[in-house]
C-alpha cells in the first residue's frame, strides 16, 4: 500500500512540476541593454518579466541621457567590448558602426524559427523606418521602434485671440505670426538652439532644405558641401530671427526637454517640436494645455515642406556573447502586440508598426483631438512628408551637421553673421571630408 | 675606491630605477603613443583604414576655425585666472599673515572650494546663476534688482563665468600656499623696515615679494598646467559654449576623441596642448632651475 502510494505521489509530482522544471530556449542567459531614458525603455523594462518568462532569459536595461548613452555606445562598440549585448542606434548611426562590423547583421537571426519563434512581420513595420538600418547591400542591422518626425503643436485659443483661424503654413508665415502673438514676457515659441545633430540641427535642416539649401552640391556623387549656399543662409538668418525675437530665455542653449515644457507648461503659443513629445506635452498630471491644442504639419519653405524622419532601435552588439537571446529579445519588443501594449501602460506613441498605428485602442489613448484636429492623422501626414535623407547615411556626417549647428549659434549669440558663420563651417566641413578622403 | 663608488652608482641605480619605470610607463609612453597616433589616421568607424599620415593631421589642425577659437579660448582660460589667482591670493595671504579682524576662521574656509570635486562645483555654479531660480536671481530680489540674467547664453558672459569659476577654485589654494611661504619670512626684517619709515605695503612689495619669488613662480607653473583641469566645471555648465566661448583646446580634443572618435586628430590636438603648455612654463621652470643652482 504504501509502494503504491509513494507511486502515485511521484507520478502527481512529475507530472505536475515537470514542465516548470523544462529547460526553456535560454535559460541561465542574462542580456544586457545600454538603452537611453525614455518611455519606451523605461515600459519595456518593466514588461521584460513577460519574455523572461516565455524563454528564461533575464533582461537588464541600463539606462542613460540621450548625449551619455550615445558617447557610451559608441565606446562600447568600438572597443569591441562585450559588455553589453543590445544597444541604442538611431537610423544615421548604422553608417558609422557596420563598416567597422560593430554592429551583427539581423537576417539570419530573423529567419531561424529556433531563435526567433514568432515570424517578426518586417513587411508590419513603416518601410523607411526599417530602411534605415539596412546597409546598402540591403541587410538589417536594428529594428525600430521609434519613428521620429515633427509637428507644429499650437494653441489654437491664443491663435484665435490673434485673430488666426488656422496655423501658419510656412516659416515665413510663422515669424508674422509670432509677431502677433509675442508679447513683453510672453514668447511666441520655443526652439531647439543647442549645437547638435539632434537638437538645433533636427530643427534647422527643415528650414534649410525648404530654403532649397543642402548639406552637399550633389550627395553622394559630388561631397563639395553647399552649408553657405544663397538658400542656407536665409534659412539660417530666419531661424535666429525667429530664437532671438520670440524665443524663450534661454533659447540659444535649450534642448527638446526645454521645448517640451514651455509648451507643456502653455508659456508659448506654438512649437515645430518632435512628435514622439506629445505623450510629455499633454501628460495628465503635468499638462496646462489639455484641450486646447492643436496639430499641423511643420511648415514649408519656398522650396516645398522637408519634415525631419529618422528612427531609432535597438541592435545586436557584434562582440556579443548572447547574439541569439538578443535576436529574440528584439523580435519581442517590437513586436505588434508589445509595441502596442507600451503605447497603452506609457506616454510612447512614436510606434513603427502599421498595425498599431491603426489600432482602434491606441488611436483612442493617442488621437488628442480637440476639435482642432486629431493628432494621430497629423503625426502619420508628417511621417508621409518625412524625407528620408533627412540626415545623411555616411560616418562623418555627424561631426559635419554638428559643425553647421556650431555655426548657427555662433550666429544666433551674434559673434558672426550668418554668411560668416556657414562659410567658415563649410571650411571646416571640407577639412573633415579631406581628412576621410572623401574630397 | 673604484669598487665603492661603482657599488655607490649600483645603489642609487637600483633606489632610482622603480620611480623611473614607472615614470616612463605612466608619461613617457604615452605621450610617445599619442605622438605617434597622431601621425596616423585612426578613426574606427571610418571606411578609411588606419595609417600613415606624417604631419598631415598638423597641417589640419591649423585650417580647422574651431581649433584656433579653442586657442584663443584656451588663452584666455590661461592668462586671466592664473593672474587673478596669483593675485587674490598673494592678498589674502597677507590679510591672513596680519591677523586681520574676522580672519581667523578663514584658513578653514579656504580649503572648501579647493576640496569639493570639481563636478559638484559646477553644479553648484550652475544652481547659483540659472536665471529665475538660481542664487544671483535671489540676491538681486534681496536688493530690489531683477536679476533674470542668463549668464550662459552669451558667449562673453559664459566665459567670463568660467573665468570666475576657475578663480574662485584656485586661489584658496594659492593663498596657503603663499601664506606658508610668508610665515617663514623674519619678522626682524618687517621690523626694521618699519624704522627706516617703510609703510605697510613698502614693506610687503619690498620684502614679501622678492623673498616670496621663487615660490610664486613655482606657484604660477603648477596653476598654468591645472588652469584648464576644470574641463569638468566646462562640461557641467557650458558644454564649450555658447558658439564655442568657453571651448579650449583640451574640450575640443575631448569632442574630437569621445564624440566624432577621430582618434588621431584627438591625439594631435593633445599634442599641441602639450607643446603650447610647454612653451607657456618653459620661462618659469628655467628661472626655478636656474634659481635653484
Amino acid at each position: 500500500m504504501f509502494k503504491k502510494l509513494t507511486g502515485v505521489a511521484v507520478a502527481v509530482l512529475i507530472a505536475t512540476t515537470g514542465p516548470a522544471l523544462a529547460e526553456k530556449q535560454f535559460d541561465g542567459v542574462k542580456l544586457r541593454v545600454l538603452a537611453t531614458k525614455q518611455a519606451w525603455s523605461d515600459t519595456i523594462e518593466k514588461l521584460a518579466a513577460k519574455f523572461t518568462e516565455e524563454t528564461g532569459a533575464t533582461v537588464q536595461f541600463d539606462q542613460f541621457s540621450f548625449g551619455q548613452a550615445v558617447q557610451k555606445i559608441t565606446i562600447e562598440l568600438t572597443t569591441k567590448s562585450s559588455a553589453y549585448d543590445l544597444v541604442f542606434v538611431s537610423g544615421s548611426d548604422v553608417a558609422q558602426y557596420t563598416p567597422g562590423g560593430f554592429l551583427e547583421p539581423l537576417s539570419a537571426h530573423l529567419g531561424n524559427r529556433d531563435i526567433v519563434k514568432n515570424d517578426p512581420n518586417l513587411a508590419d513595420f513603416i518601410p523607411a523606418t526599417l530602411r534605415l538600418f539596412q546597409d546598402s547591400d540591403g541587410e538589417q542591422y536594428a529594428l525600430p521602434h521609434f519613428a521620429a518626425t515633427q509637428i507644429m503643436f499650437y494653441n489654437a485659443d491664443k491663435l484665435k485671440a490673434a485673430g488666426f483661424d488656422k496655423p501658419p503654413a510656412t516659416w515665413a508665415e510663422l515669424y508674422d505670426y509670432c509677431g502677433k502673438l509675442a508679447s513683453p514676457g510672453n514668447p511666441c515659441t520655443a526652439m531647439r538652439g543647442k549645437p547638435s545633430v539632434s537638437e538645433n540641427m533636427w530643427y534647422y535642416s527643415q528650414m534649410m532644405y525648404g530654403y532649397g539649401g543642402r548639406f552637399f552640391k550633389d550627395y553622394p556623387n559630388d561631397m563639395t558641401p553647399t552649408v553657405n549656399s544663397a538658400g542656407a543662409v536665409e534659412a539660417a538668418e530666419l531661424y535666429a530671427k525667429l530664437l532671438n525675437d520670440f524665443g524663450i530665455p534661454g533659447s540659444v542653449s535649450a534642448g527638446f526637454d526645454e521645448v517640451t515644457v514651455a509648451m507643456q507648461q502653455d508659456n508659448v503659443s506654438l512649437v515645430v517640436e518632435g512628435a514622439p513629445l506629445a505623450g510629455r506635452i499633454l501628460d495628465a498630471k503635468l499638462s496646462k494645455v489639455i484641450g486646447k491644442l492643436g496639430f499641423a504639419l511643420p511648415p514649408a519653405g519656398p522650396k516645398g515642406r522637408f519634415a525631419p524622419f529618422a528612427a531609432q532601435g535597438y541592435a545586436i552588439n557584434a562582440a556579443s556573447k548572447n547574439k541569439e537571446a538578443a535576436a529574440a529579445f528584439l523580435a519581442w519588443s517590437t513586436s505588434s502586440e508589445t509595441m502596442k501594449q507600451v503605447t497603452l501602460d506609457s506616454s510612447f506613441l512614436a510606434v513603427t508598426r502599421k498595425s498599431v498605428w491603426d489600432d482602434a485602442e491606441f488611436r483612442k489613448k493617442h488621437d488628442y483631438n480637440y476639435g482642432h484636429g486629431s493628432f494621430a492623422a497629423a503625426y502619420e501626414g508628417t511621417l508621409q512628408a518625412g524625407v528620408e535623407w533627412y540626415r545623411l547615411p555616411f560616418p562623418e556626417f555627424k561631426a559635419i551637421a554638428d559643425r553647421v549647428g556650431l555655426a548657427l549659434q555662433e550666429h544666433v549669440v551674434g559673434s558672426k553673421t550668418a554668411q560668416q558663420a556657414l562659410d567658415d563651417a563649410n571650411k571646416d566641413i571640407i577639412t573633415i571630408l579631406k581628412r576621410a578622403s572623401r574630397l | 675606491m673604484k669598487n665603492i663608488i661603482r657599488h655607490r652608482d649600483s645603489a642609487y641605480l637600483a633606489m632610482v630605477a622603480p620611480s623611473a619605470i614607472l615614470l616612463v610607463i605612466i608619461t613617457i609612453i604615452p605621450i610617445l603613443a599619442t605622438f605617434y597616433i597622431s601621425l596616423h589616421f585612426f578613426n574606427p568607424t571610418s571606411t578609411r583604414q588606419f595609417g600613415w599620415v606624417g604631419w598631415e593631421n598638423y597641417g589640419y589642425l591649423l585650417e580647422d576655425s574651431r581649433y584656433l577659437n579653442s586657442l584663443r579660448v584656451m588663452l584666455w582660460l590661461i592668462v586671466i585666472p592664473v593672474a587673478l589667482q596669483i593675485t587674490l591670493g598673494m592678498a589674502l595671504a597677507i590679510a591672513l599673515k596680519e591677523k586681520l579682524a574676522g580672519t581667523s576662521w578663514m584658513r578653514v574656509l579656504f580649503l572648501l572650494p579647493a576640496v569639493i570635486p570639481p563636478a559638484v562645483s559646477g553644479l553648484v555654479w550652475k544652481l547659483f546663476i540659472v536665471p529665475g531660480a538660481g542664487g544671483v536671481t535671489y540676491m538681486g530680489s534681496l536688493l530690489g534688482i531683477d536679476l533674470q540674467l542668463d549668464l550662459l547664453s552669451s558667449p562673453n558672459s559664459a566665459l567670463f563665468v568660467i573665468i570666475v569659476c576657475s578663480t574662485w577654485v584656485g586661489t584658496p589654494f594659492v593663498a596657503l600656499l603663499f601664506l606658508s611661504s610668508l610665515e617663514t619670512i623674519s619678522k626682524d626684517l618687517y621690523e626694521a623696515a618699519h624704522l627706516d619709515g617703510a609703510g605697510w605695503l613698502q614693506s610687503h612689495w619690498s620684502i614679501s615679494i622678492p623673498i616670496m619669488r621663487p615660490v610664486i613662480m613655482t606657484v604660477m607653473v603648477f596653476r598654468i598646467l591645472e588652469a584648464l583641469a576644470i574641463f569638468p566645471i566646462i562640461f557641467i555648465l557650458t558644454g564649450g559654449g555658447p558658439a564655442g566661448s568657453t571651448e579650449p583646446v583640451n574640450y575640443y580634443a575631448y569632442v574630437s576623441g569621445f564624440q566624432y572618435l577621430k582618434i588621431d586628430y584627438a591625439a594631435t590636438i593633445i599634442v599641441s596642448f602639450f607643446v603650447i603648455l610647454m612653451v607657456f612654463c618653459a620661462p618659469f621652470l628655467i628661472r626655478i632651475a636656474r634659481a635653484a643652482r
